[in-house]
């Protein structure tokens, strides 16, 4: 709770996006994956998803492990604890909501 | 920690176009469902949190929505939507808390 003003400014950063939410909620339901892995269920290539595990690297949401010739990613969910947690997920959704509004509007 | 989301956008369309968006459109949620009238039901389909479901607490047309949704074992959030005129356009705030879950935090000091 107590985690420095940058920090916390990463985690939601890296939690604003819808793709990145996705990411982990797949992570969560599994020990752990390699990039080429969640391109598979994803609409985005291998590319995005390693830019997309390196801004959750990043802000200390997932950790990379070399497993031989690959690179696993697992879960590591610390920084996401009670109140910031639900500020950086709720706050995710409503800038993606808030954006899907002026499509609506604006288009 | 008071738990608070707020986010302000503005739009290029009238608050009346807004205020139907917000209310008979299903931009939040797919299958929605929602009475503007104070106790009235609300429900919509999350696409990123599954069905939600809860209640309308005040309706003032055109300028303000506030309600109270949760989804299966989450604490309840109230959600305030405000809508404003903004030059030839809106603005819409939007207010997230969940003044239950701040509730708790002094009751499990009282008990520590």
């Amino acid at each position: 709770m107590s985690a420095p003003a940058d920090s916390r400014e990463q985690v939601f950063d890296a939690l604003a996006d819808p793709t990145r939410r996705r990411m982990l909620s797949v992570l969560g339901e599994r020990e752990t994956a390699t990039a080429t892995e969640l391109a598979a269920g994803l609409p985005i290539t291998r590319q995005a998803v390693a830019k997309h595990l390196a801004a959750l690297a990043g802000a200390g949401l997932v950790e990379p492990t070399r497993e031989g010739r690959e690179v696993r990613y697992r879960l590591t969910p610390e920084p996401l604890s009670g109140a910031m947690a639900w500020m950086a997920t709720v706050g995710g959704r409503w800038d993606t909501r808030l954006g899907d509004l002026r499509k609506r509007l604006e288009e | 920690m008071r738990q608070e989301v707020e986010r302000e956008i503005e739009l290029d369309a009238e608050p009346a176009d807004v205020w139907r968006e917000l209310t008979e459109s299903d931009w939040l949620g797919d299958d929605p469902v929602i009475e503007l009238e104070p106790g009235g039901d609300l429900e919509f389909t999350d696409r990123d949190a599954g069905r939600r479901s809860g209640w309308v607490e005040e309706v003032e047309p055109g300028r303000r929505l506030t309600v109270w949704w949760s989804s299966e074992g989450e604490e309840s959030s109230r959600v305030e939507f405000e809508i404003l005129k903004r030059g030839d356009g809106s603005a819409l705030r939007v207010t997230e808390t969940r003044p239950l879950a701040d509730l708790t935090v002094p009751t499990a000091m009282a008990m520590a």
